[in-house]
């Protein structure tokens, strides 16, 4: 593993470059994290998936998004197309560092739609890998409003009066209104067009949302396959602590788009 | 402000984040701040505290390394270095404090540590004498007769009877999820081992700062309860000290969190000798 700060130096960004083990291949990745506290939660299944691609032969870039983890600005700078331009500087890192020529993305959560998005927007990709994606932001923030609730449930300090929209947190995190309504306008079912490349949608159950994206995806004809990876003990936003099977899924289907 | 990446420590497998103050502003003979683990949680601290508190600090002129102890976060898991896992944080702190030495001239060292972290902190602070100050949050706690009359004295609560009720109306889902409380176990030395050690440290000059929160319930329930549990070293004006009952342990509401920045910063900004901030 080798650390690094990449980007400007007043917006100096946090990456770790896994070296490629053995034969190299010409298809690097980068790992695009989820956001807030789902960062904190995957940070360790993020370091196993790296190691586990980089002795595939992968060049591996993870990297925190402007205003998280040892990355510059402060939590409350967060905004969807900050981070959407951090995918890219960190693709570009990886391929300056280690002159690979393609790159896949794999994204989690938050990261996975923000993935998509730097595709989108001109970042070229040998695969992309959505992993439990968040298909609709709306969705995704009242998936974290319930579980603030349920934290407040087994709690007995005080809870703040005010709600959450005036607080602008949720879980411990800041969630200023501009990054809310960034994410409230995500819908990847919705999306106009989609990039050009394999598209995998990884998870360990279904979903509804899961099921609208892989029809919306269907009916563009794109290349694009939907797997299932049911987990014993896993489930909802500690999943990835206790992913294994996974991330064993991820390795297989990058090595076998590489 | 400028922050760098290091790897230091024994088979350089330690990472970790300097964080240093503008040249202008560097506060001279402050004590460099050590950061470690909290739990699994990797360098950046849980909720990005120890991100918030470094840079707070570089602001006020104090430089500050967050690391990973090897096999967390970043760092590489040690070849060699036995299982003990104590020892190995123990180790490895003191290699993060030879490190600064070693590379930045460092001599003055503020050990803080949060819940099993004090662990570590606590151990070097007592063993090196380079470290000349040590924050320790919901670190060792003891109950003493106030915790147990008070502890009793809950079912009065008006807040937890509401909660109660609250909780009983939920739908089952929420209810079982809020069952599942969280269970922390650590070793804490002998009382009489821990008062000659505070009373050692005090005698030797080390700036001691304590802060405990209402997180800590099962074992430390009143602002008291800290100078009842030590009462034979009459700490009162001795040491820094803060208890905040409406906090939860990792701090995570943001306002607990800021507030809990400002009492650490002012703290390691106050371990500077008078004699350097007016000369």
């Amino acid at each position: 593993m080798t650390p690094c700060f990449f980007g400007t130096s007043e917006r100096q960004l946090f990456g770790m470059h896994h070296p490629a083990q053995g034969a190299e291949r010409a298809t690097g990745v980068v790992l695009c994290h989820p956001a807030a506290q789902e960062y904190m939660l995957t940070h360790w299944a993020f370091r196993k998936l790296a190691g586990m691609l980089a002795r595939e032969g992968f060049h591996v870039f993870r990297f925190d998004y402007y205003g998280t983890g040892d990355s510059a600005g402060e939590v409350h700078e967060g905004r969807v197309a900050t981070w959407v331009q951090d995918i890219r500087h960190a693709a570009n890192e990886l391929q300056d560092v280690t002159g690979v020529q393609r790159v896949a993305l794999v994204g989690l959560r938050l990261g996975a739609a923000l993935a998509v998005r730097a595709a989108l927007e001109g970042l070229s990709t040998a695969a992309l890998v959505l992993w439990e994606p968040l298909v609709r932001g709306e969705a995704w923030l009242q998936e974290l409003e319930l579980l603030q609730a349920r934290r407040a449930t087994r709690t007995l300090f005080p809870q703040p009066e005010s709600p959450l929209e005036v607080r602008e947190e949720l879980l411990g995190f800041a969630f200023p209104r501009a990054l809310r309504d960034d994410i409230l306008a995500l819908d990847l079912a919705a999306l106009p067009a989609w990039p050009a490349t394999r598209t995998h949608l990884v998870a360990g159950a279904p979903r509804p949302e899961y099921q609208r994206l892989q029809e919306r995806l269907e009916a563009t004809g794109l290349p694009f396959q939907h797997h299932l990876v049911p987990e014993e003990g896993a489930g909802g936003q500690e999943s990835a602590l206790l992913s294994n099977r996974i991330l064993q899924t991820i390795t297989t289907l990058l090595k076998e788009a590489a | 402000m400028r922050e760098r990446i290091c790897t230091f420590g024994p088979e350089q497998s330690l990472v970790g984040i300097l964080t240093e103050p503008d040249p202008a502003k560097v506060l001279p003979e402050a004590p460099t701040v050590v950061l470690s683990n909290v739990g699994l949680n990797h360098h950046v601290g849980p909720y990005r505290l120890w991100v918030e508190l470094a840079r707070q600090l570089a602001g006020r002129g104090v430089t500050t390394l967050r690391f990973d102890l090897s096999g967390l976060g970043d760092s590489r898991p040690r070849r060699e270095g036995g299982s003990d896992e104590f020892q190995r944080a123990r180790e490895e702190t003191r290699a993060a404090l030879d490190y600064l030495e070693q590379k930045k001239g460092q001599k003055r060292f503020a050990l803080i540590g949060l819940c099993s972290g004090v662990d570590s902190a606590h151990a070097v602070t007592v063993a090196d004498e380079r470290v000349v100050a040590a924050a320790f949050i919901d670190g060792y706690t003891y109950r003493t007769l106030g915790y147990h009359l008070r502890f009793h004295l809950r079912y009065l609560s008006p807040r937890r009877w509401t909660r109660f009720l609250r909780k009983r109306k939920l739908p089952a889902r929420l209810r079982e999820a809020g069952e599942a409380d969280e269970v922390y176990t650590r070793e804490y030395p002998e009382r009489s081992q821990l008062t000659q050690d505070y009373q050692h440290l005090l005698e030797r000059g080390v700036s001691l700062c304590f802060v405990f929160s209402g997180g800590m319930g099962l074992s430390f329930n009143h602002e008291r309860q800290f100078y009842e549990m030590l009462s034979p070293l009459k700490l009162e004006g001795r040491v820094t000290y803060a208890f905040y009952p409406r906090a939860d342990h990792l701090f995570s509401v943001p306002e607990d969190r800021a507030e809990l920045l400002r009492k650490l910063t002012a703290w390691a900004v106050g371990t500077v000798p008078p004699r350097a901030l007016t000369g």
